[in-house]
């Protein structure tokens, strides 16, 4: 029957783990991070680092490898990031696991922080092409959120965590209350190319944000989860008109194709490198805030020698 | 499928105990699942005890969250029940046909293609889970969140391939025919219509969640919660078994 580890495997640095089927040897370095459905570790193999995923729910976990396997087969540019299945034998215990590829990185949001908004629009071109290509192959990755979505130092972006990945046609089995458009009151939980963008649209705009309102949504009032609040958001946005255009569609549900969106979008930022050219600069907000800060040295002056 | 989801915030105090309760639906063919809600960890130990007795007993599972995870705690058990029920199912063929129901034990080809069976299966398959909510006095700060998670719910079954119904119960009830339990809501598929589903209730302090999963047991079988009914006309979905035909493994 499925067995289940709500603590995880346990594993320690150092040890080893060994396929029973593919006598795969594995030396564990550490724990890379605990999510909601499993455990991942960052491993060595010969010489090289790899991730292996331990699930919560041996289910759950043959789920998604079923997932990643079809992902892997069709032509979604997965092709070497999932790299095999396997039972470690731990002990007694038989206890089903994934190897994937090591992806370094920060998460997009703390990329775009340290790197500056420049990065905005090609990052985002990145993650829509990856988006499309799951969709071609049938799939939807539904738990797309700030977190699953990491980037290298060289701006390379990828995917993580594909537990949530769904069978078009099918209900979504994973996802996050911020980026799922049931949540917002605009359209079902079925896993389709839409219910992506959508994800992506709220993500663009918690990113793009100057306002950072959607850093903290878990709180937003019921009676606030709706189209309105999120085109507010996106009024405010420092993005292009085009651009603009484009997310509002998606957030209206009028966009169904990622790749048609991926064209577009490819398009509209293609036109317009940068942000708007109030923002172009990044010192200009500094030697706005070193102007402020003058003024109020001045002002505490004047006050002092009143 | 069959199940009962309770959401509580602490112990019963009225009526046959809930467990016993609970151990009734099992050998009725209904799971019972248990949520106890918290929102400053006030759920003492003999409530912890009882939920996760209920449950045991009930054969599901049962999880203390705080309000803010109730959403996604509802959802996630909901789905694992069924996902697991659907398991227990092809565990028996799986014995019959490869001698082994231990996914484990399959060599990963065929355990790809069991998997997707049950996945299948899982999505497909029709689904009927009873909501029974505990509003005693104590969970009044609690309703909207719980409203918010059952609409949650009822969002994320609507988008399932399989034919899924929602019903609502209360206890305990306000009439004093129904002193026990309250329907708000029949078998639906829809909930949006509805404006408030924990409208003008009155809180009480009598907790009698034995009595009421009795009577939510007895709505399943015959379609009603009042004591004289003997009419037989609840929906039954296809028996399980006649499902599985279906798939050859």
């Amino acid at each position: 029957m499925t067995t289940s580890f709500e603590t995880g495997p346990g594993l320690k640095p150092g040890q080893s783990v060994v396929g029973k089927w593919n006598r795969g040897v594995y030396t564990i370095e550490r724990l890379l991070g605990v999510g909601a459905n499993g455990f991942v570790y960052l491993a060595r193999r010969g010489g090289r680092l790899c991730a292996l995923k331990f699930g919560r729910d041996s289910l759950d976990l043959h789920t998604e490898i079923n997932a990643l396997k079809a992902l892997g087969r069709g032509g979604s540019g997965l092709r070497g990031y999932f790299l095999e299945a396997d039972d470690a034998i731990l002990g007694t215990k038989e206890v089903p696991f994934y190897a994937m590829k090591y992806v370094q990185g920060a998460h997009i949001g703390q990329f775009l922080q340290e790197r500056g908004p420049d990065w905005f629009y090609p990052l985002t071109l990145q993650l829509i092409g990856k988006l499309a290509a799951i969709h071609r192959s049938g799939y939807a990755f539904c738990d797309l959120k700030r977190d699953n979505v990491l980037v290298d130092r060289s701006g390379a972006l990828e995917l993580i965590d594909y537990g949530g990945v769904t069978r078009c046609g099918r209900s979504v089995r994973q996802f996050t209350e911020l980026y799922d458009r049931g949540y917002w009151n605009m359209g079902d939980r079925k896993a389709e190319p839409s219910y992506d963008l959508f994800s992506f649209a709220v993500l663009c705009l918690q990113l793009a944000d100057p306002l950072k309102e959607l850093d903290d949504a878990i709180g937003v009032m019921p009676q606030r989860r709706n189209l309105e609040t999120l085109l507010q958001v996106l009024g405010r946005c420092p993005l292009t008109p085009p651009v603009k255009g484009i997310l509002r569609g998606i957030l209206e549900g009028r966009w169904s194709d990622s790749g048609d969106v991926y064209e577009e979008w490819r398009h509209a930022t293609a036109a317009h490198p940068g942000r708007d050219a109030g923002s172009r600069d990044p010192s200009a907000w500094l030697s706005g805030a070193l102007a402020v800060s003058v003024l109020a040295f001045f002002v505490s002056l004047y006050i002092l020698l009143q | 499928m069959k199940q009962i989801l309770l959401i509580t915030d602490g112990c019963s105090n009225v009526g046959m105990d809930p467990c016993a309760a609970a151990a009734h639906a099992r050998a009725q063919g209904l799971t019972v699942n248990v949520i106890g809600v918290v929102d400053q960890g006030e759920i003492g130990e003999r409530g912890a005890e009882e939920i996760r007795g209920i449950a045991e007993a009930g054969g599901g599972m049962s999880r203390i969250v705080p309000t803010a995870l109730l959403s996604r705690t509802v959802q996630m058990m909901t789905r694992q029940t069924v996902v697991h029920t659907v398991h227990r199912m092809v565990a028996s063929e799986l014995r019959e046909a490869l001698g082994t129901d231990d996914l484990e034990q399959l060599p990963p080809a065929k355990r790809e293609k069991v998997v997707q069976v049950i996945e299948d299966l899982s999505e497909t398959a029709p689904l009927q889970v009873a909501l029974l909510v505990d509003t005693s006095a104590s969970m009044k700060p609690k309703l909207a969140a719980v409203e918010t998670a059952i609409r949650d719910l009822a969002l994320s079954l609507q988008a399932r391939e399989g034919k899924s119904l929602l019903s609502i119960f209360h206890y305990p009830g306000k009439s004093p025919e129904s002193p026990d339990v309250e329907l708000i809501e029949g078998w639906t598929g829809n909930l949006a219509k509805l404006d408030q589903l924990f409208y003008k209730i009155n809180m009480k302090g009598a907790t009698p969640t034995g009595p009421a999963i009795m009577k939510v047991i007895q709505y399943y079988l015959a379609g009603s919660i009042e004591d004289e009914a003997t009419s037989r006309q609840a929906e039954e979905p296809h028996g399980e078994g006649g499902l599985l035909g279906d798939y050859v493994i």
